[in-house]
């Protein structure tokens, strides 16, 4: 490895670098010796400015600079990204169809790659089948475990019912003495919600015409008199056999027939036998004792909610089913029935329609005025018109406004099942009868929430799946459990008998699993969690934990940053098993900000020195040593104390107003209460999965937008939100991207493009030629260049090479035809503004204070590298952030007091990045505006002006308040982890 | 007629006795368990065009699977469609009664069985169920509307006689399974000429004279109005689900929900075109609710629907 104190720019010695480096990296091979680093020659991507580097092999290495420095660009951009295409490039011109094609990286060559896995920080995607055991595979292992080990029980006595192959169900048929008569039985089950004729139809549709409901054979072919709601138990009759060797075969296909029609159960009835000992004897044997059932065949799918067969007949395995909500179903409660106090929809009252006959009927019926507004009509009638009236009948009277009068309908009754009734019956065929195409579909999700469902009470499989039990635990208890209770769980289970030996080896490997899992500070989560629901974070922990499952050496792991989400007392553990990935032979490449990661890596490159153009180049690397010790690295000011965030030294206390949650309980919270200065600067801490976004964003952001913007909004559950009119607007910064598509960029989104369109249309050849302002948009025709539709390039799609994304051959990626770009402002094109960077711009619109002050703002936060036309595609989150909040301060309203919310902010952002960060949120707070923050970062929550302490852990043993006060209050609680990392921080101030 | 008799007795020997020593041979075969007669042999006459249609049972194996194949026994041709018996079991107490499977094998004999279930299966064949019976009567039913809708419309319309008699001859067959079945019969695929024996009057105003005899603006409206007649006095009857669906709900409900609930529940396809026909009947009441037109429609549109009202007091 050849350290080095700085890249030189692409100039000739960065040339003669380059050779350098390539002579040692062939040097390396043509030895024979085994290569010791990865070389990365003449890096281009993005701002790197044709740099290479050396990385130690079999190593833990940090890659770390200021945000917008280029670190992603050459850990992903190029390591990952030329490892990853060079994989693709093995494959099969066939194969390559199938798969996304990697474009070749600007860069020379990169030497000694091993196979590459990046492990991001996405979020996997909101499917609902996707869990965290579905995730890991550990799920596949708990329905191995369960179809191996797990009790089976009968579904109408609770007695152990004995499971076997269907092999082994025969065999034992055929023990029976010749000509004895059996017969095949298979239990059949209520629906949720349905008639039982519809478990009639099903059953003749599987082949069986004869039932016996509670003792009584039932021919399906006949009328069915029968009340329904006696009903205890249904056998459908499947076959019946003589039992002789010679009809083997057919005895065999009519198990798996019973098998298939009673899910999984059969039923065996000796009708006729020899004596009375022979049936009894197999009974004792072969089946439980009161009912004679059998499990046949029950497999790992068997327990599986993504299989059709397995899953909830009711919510088909996503354990949620929807309801109408009476919130979301009326937006409007001011209005009335007849001023359209419903979503559209749902009902809008015409007296001409058979709606409005019926509604105006139901108000003549229950004495009801459609003229009064909903929140004052009676809770009665409110009901009755949402959820119907049972069996009344209501008579039909015809609306005195009615045009058509349909009087032979009048004098008649007819049932009314409500609004909301009949929303839920429609969703219902939807989902049951899988009609994927139904229109109603759209608008069905916006007037319906999602609850656990009835008939699975969340388990997502059907109920004879949870007949099956290990130490008195069902498939869906396991997955509930959090990891640390389900280690200590599983240690208490000691298989025996038939599946004993299968089941240890299979138990070892989900301990295994949890135990890694455990290991990064994932103690919290459960296997049913949904995936959905996962934080960046947390879902790159859960892959990186499947990674180090897969016992892989000789790899190479490009992360991104690994800590975010973790609370410190997490962020040790963390650490612990990157190193664990290194020390099992692998290369661990981490791009991360986090102070205790860079100190744990065993060599360190800083990019920088600045940001975007000012960066790209390799300020220091080397050990831990070598970076503090340089005096121009960002990174070892920090680390070596020559600079560090202060301390502030006041706290502030507020405008006197305080906003407080009263007994919040969504998720893990346990009625929780807190209050929140107004006024101040805001710290919610907590160790991961403590509740503290379930507070923030779930509860008290939700309640504030549905008093302040829209009354649908649906907040998580909580008492009281007092102080809520001191608020008078609610802004959540994340990190979300600022635009979908290439033609979103920082001008557009805080919206000075639109003054610099006009500056463009009072120029005099726009005034001469009587331009609007819509030529100087990219985005419509006229002005833009039609051959790149205003791209700038042009992307050629490749069947199985990657797409190829050419400079437009017209416009020279200027986006704009040549008669628009004759226009000039102070000599320049709008395509020069767009390309203009805005440290450029501040001092070229100088002139225009308005358009100034916008662009001003964004050059304070750091952002003076971008340029005003970059396409919100190439923005990193750090920076879609801190242009929201530019946007935010530069249309700052002191009269009206703001809430800002940011989930954990400094995500992505350098020590340096984190005080700009702060100074530009204490411009806000000291506006007269709230700032609230969810943090882990402890420089950020000491600058605090008021920290709320969740915890003390995460999930079942989160969700209280462990301390809330000023950080000097919070670091002396014990009880609390984050006052444990503070308290050193603030002693530093003291 | 007479002079074909002894022609025809000619021809059905030398059938049979094909029959028999294929039957001779199968019975050997010990991945056959049974042979089931269906088709014309079975229960009709046949003619030199006429082929045997055999129903093979055989034993369950993974390596059998259903099938057909056509055989020549003796120059003639014989159908035989291969069915394990776990499959054949299925066949026969999964079908409906009187449905086109049920009829085929219930119309047949069972000409040997290695297996006494297969005989007891077959003898079940014969019991219909009047829940089935009140399932196929509404299908027929249904199926007799469409055309009598164009029966009514060409009428009306054109007076085009020759296009409604076509029509209304093609009401002929679901009318016959509706009278057949209303005997508690078998329904056979020759359905009319079993119907005719039923309730000749009917089918000869609908049927023969329509075929015989000339036809005028009066006989045609005598058929129109015979059909009318013998759907609307049973209605009741024979659209019987629909109706106590309806006055079950008690609410109204869309056309596409009606569609739907009676496809998926009994197999019938365009439940709407009855509803149409029992409003029409005042046996319900038309009306629509609101829906929409399309997944982003942004204002609703009313959708036909229908509804049991009673009258007050009820």
């Amino acid at each position: 490895m050849t350290a080095r104190k700085t890249a030189k720019p692409a100039t000739s010695s960065g040339v003669s670098r380059s050779m350098t480096a390539k002579k040692t990296a062939n040097t390396a091979t043509s030895n024979g010796a085994p290569r010791t680093t990865i070389a990365v020659e003449g890096a281009r991507v993005h701002n790197l400015k044709n740099i290479s580097v050396e990385i130690p092999r079999d190593k833990l290495v940090v890659v770390t600079g200021l945000s917008g420095s280029g670190k992603s660009s050459l850990a992903f951009d190029t390591i990952y990204a030329e490892g990853q295409r060079r994989y693709m490039e093995s494959l099969s011109s066939y194969a390559k169809r199938f798969v996304a094609q990697v474009a070749k990286p600007d860069v020379d060559f990169v030497y000694g790659l091993s196979p590459v896995i990046s492990i991001e920080q996405k979020t996997t995607g909101n499917n609902p089948r996707s869990t965290v055991g579905t995730m890991t595979d550990v799920a596949s292992y708990l329905n191995l475990l369960f179809a191996t080990i797990a009790e089976p029980h009968c579904p109408r006595s609770g007695e152990i019912v004995p499971s076997r192959s269907s092999s082994q169900i025969l065999e034992s048929i055929l023990s029976l003495p010749e000509g004895t008569e059996i017969e095949l039985r298979a239990p059949a089950f209520p629906l949720y919600g349905e008639e039982l004729e519809v478990v009639f139809a099903e059953t003749r549709k599987k082949g069986c015409r004869r039932v016996i409901i509670d003792g009584k054979t039932v021919d399906l072919s006949q009328e069915v008199d029968i009340d329904e709601s006696k009903v205890r138990h249904m056998d459908a009759i499947v076959d019946r056999f003589e039992v002789t060797r010679k009809k083997e075969k057919s005895i065999k296909a009519a198990v798996a027939g019973t098998l298939l029609v009673g899910d999984g159960l059969i039923r065996i009835e000796i009708l006729k036998s020899a004596n009375k000992s022979v049936a009894q004897k197999f009974y004792v044997g072969n089946t439980s004792h009161t009912h004679h059932f059998v499990y046949g065949d029950v497999a790992p799918e068997f327990f599986q909610f993504n299989n059709p067969e397995a899953a909830c007949r009711t919510c088909g395995g996503l354990g949620v089913d929807k309801l109408t909500h009476p919130d979301l179903l009326v937006p409007d409660p001011q209005r009335s029935i007849i001023g359209g106090c419903f979503v559209k929809e749902a009902f809008r009252y015409n007296p001409d329609t058979w709606d409005g006959h019926i509604m105006y009927s139901l108000s003549r019926e229950l004495k009801f005025s459609l003229d009064t507004p909903w929140k004052e009509l009676p809770e009665s009638a409110r009901a009755a018109i949402l959820f119907g009236l049972e069996q009344r009948r209501i008579s039909i009277s015809a609306p005195p406004d009615a045009k058509v009068k349909r009087d032979e309908r009048v004098g008649h009754t007819v049932m009314f099942h409500g609004i909301a009734r009949r929303i839920e019956r429609n969703y219902r065929r939807y989902r049951q009868r899988g009609e994927a195409d139904s229109r109603m579909e759209a608008w069905l999700d916006k007037v319906m929430v999602e609850h656990t469902c009835p008939d699975c009470r969340g388990s997502r499989l059907r109920a004879t799946r949870l007949l099956f039990t290990i130490h008195g635990k069902t498939v869906h208890d396991v997955g509930q459990m959090n990891f640390d209770e389900l280690l200590a769980f599983l240690a208490t289970v000691k298989p025996a008998g038939r599946g004993a030996d299968a089941g240890r080896h299979v138990l070892k490997e989900i301990e295994g699993r949890v135990r890694l899992l455990l290991g990064i500070g994932l103690d919290y989560l459960s296997f049913n969690r949904r995936s959905g629901t996962l934080s960046g974070g947390e879902s790159q922990r859960i892959r990186l934990s499947t990674q180090i499952g897969s016992g892989l050496m000789g790899m190479l792991y490009v992360l991104d940053e690994p800590s975010i989400g973790l609370h410190p007392k997490d962020n040790v553990k963390m650490i612990a098993t990157l190193r664990q990935l290194r020390d099992i032979g692998n290369t661990v490449i981490v791009v991360e900000h986090d102070e205790d990661t860079i100190r744990a890596a065993d060599h360190i490159v800083e990019m920088g020195p600045g940001p975007g153009v000012h960066g790209g180049r390799v300020v220091v690397e080397g050990s831990i040593d070598r970076i503090m010790k340089c005096a121009t690295s960002p990174t070892g000011q920090f680390l070596s104390g020559k600079r560090a965030i202060a301390v502030p030294a006041k706290r502030r206390r507020g405008n006197g107003n305080t906003l407080s949650i009263r007994g919040a309980r969504e998720n893990n919270l346990k009625s929780i209460s807190v209050d929140l200065p107004l006024g101040t600067l805001i710290a919610v801490t907590g160790a991961s999965g403590s509740g503290k976004s379930t507070l923030i964003n779930d509860i008290l952001y939700k309640a504030l937008w549905k008093q302040l913007v829209d009354t649908r909004t649906l907040p998580g559950e909580f008492d009281e939100l007092k102080g809520g009119e001191f608020v008078q607007k609610v802004v959540n910064i994340d990190q979300s991207p600022i635009g979908r598509n290439s033609r979103s960029n920082p001008a557009t989104y805080i919206g000075f493009y639109d003054t610099i369109r006009d500056l463009f249309t009072e120029a005099p050849l726009s005034v001469e030629r009587e331009y609007k302002a819509g030529r100087f948009s990219f985005n419509v025709k006229g002005g833009r260049c039609e051959e790149c539709q205003g791209e700038g390039t042009i992307t050629t799609q490749l069947y199985f090479m990657p797409d190829v994304e050419v400079t437009c051959s017209a416009c020279k990626s200027a986006r704009f035809n040549s008669e628009t770009l004759e226009v000039t402002v102070r000599g320049k094109t709008i395509d020069d503004i767009l390309k203009m960077s805005v440290e450029e711009a501040a001092g070229f619109f100088s002139k225009e204070p308005a358009l100034q002050k916008k662009i001003a703002v964004l050059n304070e936060l750091g952002l003076g590298y971008l340029t005003l036309g970059q396409s919100a595609t190439t923005l990193s989150g750090g920076e879609a952030q801190r242009i929201k909040i530019a946007t935010e301060l530069s249309k700052l309203q002191h009269a009206r007091h703001t809430l800002y919310i940011l989930d954990e902010p400094t995500t992505g952002l350098h020590l340096a990045d984190v005080e700009r960060l702060l100074e530009s949120l204490n411009r806000l707070v000291n506006a007269g505006h709230t700032v609230l923050l969810i943090e882990h970062n402890v420089d950020v929550i000491k600058t605090a002006d008021y920290v709320i302490d969740l915890g003390p852990e995460g999930g079942h043993a989160g969700g209280t308040v462990v301390a809330q006060g000023t950080p000097e209050q919070i670091a002396r609680v014990r009880a609390s982890h984050t006052g444990r990392f503070l308290k050193p921080h603030i002693e530093v101030r003291k | 007629m007479s002079s074909l008799e002894p022609q025809n007795a000619q021809l059905h020997a030398r059938f049979t006795r094909a029959l028999d020593d294929l039957i001779a041979e199968v019975r050997d075969d010990r991945s056959i368990l049974a042979a089931a007669l269906c088709g014309s042999l079975s229960h009709d006459l046949v003619w030199k065009h006429s082929d045997i249609d055999l129903g093979l049972i055989t034993i369950d194996d993974k390596k059998i699977e259903s099938g057909h194949i056509s055989l020549n026994a003796d120059g003639l041709n014989v159908h035989a469609f291969l069915v394990p018996r776990a499959e054949f079991r299925r066949m026969v107490e999964g079908s409906i009664r009187n449905s086109f499977t049920h009829s085929l094998l219930a119309k047949g004999r069972l000409l040997y069985t290695h297996d006494e279930s297969i005989a007891r299966l077959y003898d079940d064949l014969r019991v219909i169920g009047a829940r089935d019976t009140v399932v196929q009567l509404f299908r027929s039913a249904s199926h007799a509307l469409a055309p009598l809708y164009k029966v009514h419309k060409f009428f009306v319309t054109r007076g085009d006689l020759h296009y409604t008699t076509l029509w209304l001859l093609h009401t002929a067959t679901p009318l016959a399974q509706i009278e057949v079945l209303n005997a508690g019969l078998l329904v056979d695929r020759e359905v009319i000429p079993q119907a005719m024996k039923l309730n000749p009057d009917f089918f000869r105003i609908i049927y023969t004279d329509l075929l015989d005899k000339k036809r005028t603006r009066v006989s045609i409206a005598a058929a129109i109005e015979a059909v009318d007649d013998y759907l609307r006095s049973r209605a009741r009857t024979l659209f019987a689900p629909l109706l106590d669906y309806l006055r079950e709900m008690g609410d109204a409900r869309s056309v596409t929900e009606l569609d739907s609930y009676f496809n998926k529940k009994f197999g019938i396809e365009s439940a709407s075109g009855a509803c149409e026909y029992l409003a029409d009947l005042g046996l319900i009441q038309k009306v629509s609710i609101s829906s929409q037109l399309t997944r982003r429609s942004n204002l609703s549109v009313q959708e036909l629907a229908f509804v049991h009202v009673e009258e007050q007091g009820r």
